[in-house]
């Protein structure tokens, strides 16, 4: 997302809806990849996965009634976040 | 039960930053797998990855019916990162897990500076 935003010139919700599409082909091959050696815990994977398929509709919903600015702050600041705790 | 009810709130809140910001929800279901139901590493980003795909799936389809989803960027970046997954894994072998975890936290600190110092630009 931020390359598409940074690099490409996307504004903030195409970058960010394009970059969700792009992770389901990530995500397919992987699941499918690890699955093939039993790693994958199926029950585990729909106790997280339905509700935040739910969550996933409210927060698109959200992410259209805030400006693209607002969006590209808060992203910046989640990876902050992540960025000091890895770093601590 | 108690565990079950807390798994799927996280789920679901993982889900909104899931929508909100494009991304897949791996950032919280990794250490929800870890803590909650004691996953080790490799079977909770396992796990994740395919809690990830209704997550996609849904997020994707309401993008979708916004006009937002740009599919051939999408298609391209998508098959470009599975290519390179190969790369980042031997990157991963080659250093330690403390110096991959530094590189990784100045990383994300970068791209949050320059987020943030062009939303103060464009704003």
């Amino acid at each position: 997302m931020p390359l598409l935003i940074l690099v490409s010139r996307f504004s903030e919700r195409p970058a960010m809806a394009t970059s969700l599409a792009s992770i389901g082909i990530i995500a397919l091959v992987g699941s499918v990849s690890y699955a093939l050696h039993g790693d994958v815990h199926l029950g585990y994977a729909v106790l997280l996965g339905l509700p935040a398929a739910v969550g996933a509709v409210g927060g698109t919903a959200l992410q259209q009634r805030i400006g693209g600015p607002a969006l590209s702050l808060g992203f910046a600041g989640v990876l902050a976040a992540i960025g000091i705790w890895l770093l601590v | 039960m108690l565990e079950l009810l807390l798994a799927a709130v996280l789920g679901m809140l993982a889900g909104v930053l899931a929508g909100l910001f494009g991304v897949g929800g791996g950032i919280l279901f990794v250490p929800i797998l870890i803590a909650i139901f004691g996953l080790d590493q490799v079977d909770a980003e396992a796990t994740s990855l395919l809690a990830i795909l209704p997550v996609v799936a849904a997020g994707t389809w309401r993008q979708h019916r916004y006009g937002n989803v740009h599919w051939r960027a999408a298609a391209i970046i998508g098959c470009a990162a599975v290519a390179g997954v190969e790369i980042g894994v031997l990157a991963a072998k080659a250093l330690p897990e403390q110096t991959l975890r530094r590189l990784f936290g100045l990383l994300m600190l970068l791209v949050a500076a320059q987020l943030a110092w062009r939303s103060r630009r464009v704003s």
